[in-house]
């Protein structure tokens, strides 16, 4: 019997709340980001554990039960603190390209998220040494300017009410401004927001989806007019915005809901504003969507026929194709070429 | 031997912790099974294991030989364990976040997802009977768990274990006897096998993406159509996405049919009904 999904049904009042357990290595137990990070969940019970991978990298872990009950990890990172870019990723014409793994997997539910593929748990592990991810990044700014995405394993955004990283990062960009940050989000907290003080090396950049896309694979996400009237609210205080209409997922109709988006999108927001865009139709590695596919065998998105290209699976060229033109099409009616940045593969 | 569909496995290391539950769920011993002693009912399958980590791993792996795991089944290793704190009154039921391995130094951690009403605490498994209390991390310790821990997730998944464990003693060499044993388990009972119903139920409702008969009718076409096994796998999994994106695909197939007769008599003919299928079902 097949069946990560066997639990679909599930009550949640059956499931624990999120967080209702903590794992914390016990060489940050006393760390002051692991103290910060407890007071926010004072009656999550805490387990002591000696690495993190002895509860995130254990064998035949239900991924999606996890989504539904997640438990949070707190560990040191000790190496790899900065990664270069995927060639799966847009570099947005930055010729030093990388990204940060600070926490991983995310508070959101989306049904094609690669990190299902990547990760063999999806309880969240945060890590608590940041002050060694900006030494790692000083060291690279000694040599060259750096283009860093800290948010792509994870929603940064979404968890700052208790993690407050994207606060610190602020305030580290403001030193180096040789440093460009992006910040990647689908989350909506105007409440967050309004306490971060803008830096023009700091790019908050949304992923927009239409909002039926949304309820069906997007769960636990704000919707689309959440999200927008967030980015009002970060252009107003002087950010740089991304918009990121990526990935573009096949549907039934999705060219109309493409549509709607952009013209949505752009009714509530000046299009000058934006500093890009992005758009990408969904890939993912072979082996990613091999786990994914396991993960979620009722999931219309990940069970879509795809081509194998050389290990990456996509759409096929042809169609693919097709809706890169018609999203090509429909943004450049709001945006000058030059702010647009389309992943071709 | 009775046939046992989604199960509640129980492990108990005596047959005094077993008793109760043998009781409650009506269990019948299962003769034709040596080695250990297995009791069965419809639902449910209680080893006695025997104590130490070994022969409980041992036990274990028979019992998941003899009755093969499904993602709907539940484990459940009950017993007595030792508390280091004079404080923990006995009979006090325990829910297991940690497992050590007193001989390995290894941990284990059972996945808690599902809420319970039990307080939760550390165990440590040792080999043999432990009087130093410096010898045990964590609050609890018992023989048993670990090895149970390390033989069932080779079968199952980490939130399908459940580990409970009820205080009998203090770690002060104090001898129990085995009415009392039965005592202390029979008074925890009733809130373990309430919770127990409630998570097992949770664990159906399981929905395929096709049904047999359109699974059926997928193979049928693929065999008129001459398809070699890659082609086959390729037309279920579109046919799956477009029932998952329509939820009509034995109607709309049937439809398609009847205009578009799967007339094939060479595997040529047979892949360019396959490309046209894709250009339709995609």
């Amino acid at each position: 019997m097949k069946g990560k999904n066997i639990l679909k049904h599930l009550s949640s009042d059956l499931l624990n709340p999120a967080f209702s357990h903590i794992y914390i290595e016990k060489a940050i137990l006393d760390h002051p980001i692991t103290t910060r990070i407890l007071s926010r969940f004072p009656i999550s019970r805490q387990v002591e554990i000696a690495h993190y991978k002895d509860v995130f990298c254990r064998s035949r872990q239900n991924y999606s039960l996890q989504k539904k009950s997640p438990s949070l990890i707190l560990a040191e990172k000790k190496e790899h603190w900065l990664y270069e870019g995927a060639a799966v990723c847009q570099d947005f014409g930055y010729r030093h390209f990388y990204y940060a793994s600070l926490a991983m997997n995310c508070i959101y539910d989306c049904e094609y998220c690669y990190l299902q593929g990547m990760h063999p748990s999806a309880h969240i592990v945060v890590f608590v040494n940041l002050k060694d991810f900006f030494s790692a990044v000083e060291r690279e700014l000694k040599k060259h300017p750096v283009y860093l995405c800290i948010s792509y394993d994870t929603d940064l955004l979404a968890m700052e009410a208790f993690l407050g990283y994207v606060k610190e990062w602020l305030s580290f960009a403001g030193r180096h401004p040789e440093l460009v940050l992006e910040i990647r989000t689908k989350s909506a907290n105007p409440k967050i927001l309004n306490t971060l003080n803008p830096q023009e090396n700091v790019i908050l950049a949304w992923t927009l989806s239409p909002d039926s896309i949304r309820e069906k694979f997007e769960h636990h996400t704000p919707s689309l007019e959440q999200r927008l009237h967030c980015i009002q609210i970060v252009l107003e205080k002087g950010f740089p915005v991304r918009i990121c209409f990526d990935p573009l997922l096949y549907t039934k109709n999705w060219a109309f809901l493409f549509q709607e988006l952009v013209e949505t999108t752009f009714r509530m927001i000046p299009s000058h504003r934006i500093k890009d865009a992005s758009v990408g139709v969904f890939r993912i590695t072979q082996a990613y969507l091999k786990r994914l596919r396991k993960q979620r065998p009722n999931s219309a998105v990940v069970q879509y026929p795809f081509i194998n290209d050389s290990g990456v699976c996509h759409y096929g060229h042809e169609l693919t194709e097709r809706m890169i033109s018609f999203a090509f099409e429909q943004l450049r009616k709001y945006l000058p070429e030059d702010k647009l940045f389309i992943w071709k593969g | 031997m009775w046939k046992v569909y989604t199960m509640i496995r129980i492990f108990t290391a005596l047959y005094c912790e077993a008793q109760p539950f043998i009781h409650f769920f009506g269990l019948k011993r299962q003769m034709d099974i040596r080695p250990f002693q297995v009791f069965c009912g419809k639902d449910t399958v209680l080893t006695v294991t025997g104590t130490g980590p070994v022969q409980a791993a041992a036990a274990t792996a028979y019992q998941f030989a003899v009755y093969p795991p499904q993602l709907s089944d539940v484990l459940i290793n009950v017993g007595v364990c030792g508390a280091k704190q004079e404080n923990i009154p006995v009979g006090t039921l325990f829910l297991c976040n940690k497992i050590n391995e007193h001989g390995t130094n290894r941990s284990f951690y059972p996945d808690i997802l599902f809420r319970h009403p039990f307080r939760e605490a550390e165990l440590t498994t040792c080999c043999a009977i432990v009087n130093n209390k410096q010898d045990i991390c964590g609050l609890l310790a018992d023989m048993e768990a670990s090895g149970i821990f390390q033989a069932a997730a080779l079968f199952l998944q980490t939130h399908q274990m459940v580990f409970l464990k009820i205080v009998s003693d203090h770690l002060d060499g104090k001898r129990i006897s085995q009415d009392m044993v039965s005592e202390l388990v029979n008074t925890n009972l009733l809130p373990i096998t309430n919770w127990i119903y409630q998570i097992h139920g949770a664990f159906s409702g399981f929905k395929k993406v096709l049904t047999e008969n359109e699974e059926q009718a997928v193979r049928e076409l693929s065999e008129r159509l001459k398809l070699s096994v890659s082609m086959e796998n390729q037309l279920m999994r579109m046919l799956k996405f477009y029932n998952l994106q329509h939820g009509t695909l034995l109607q709309d197939l049937n439809v398609y049919m009847d205009i578009n007769p799967p007339i094939v008599t060479t595997k040529n003919e047979g892949k360019k009904y396959f490309e046209a299928l894709k250009q339709r079902f995609t």
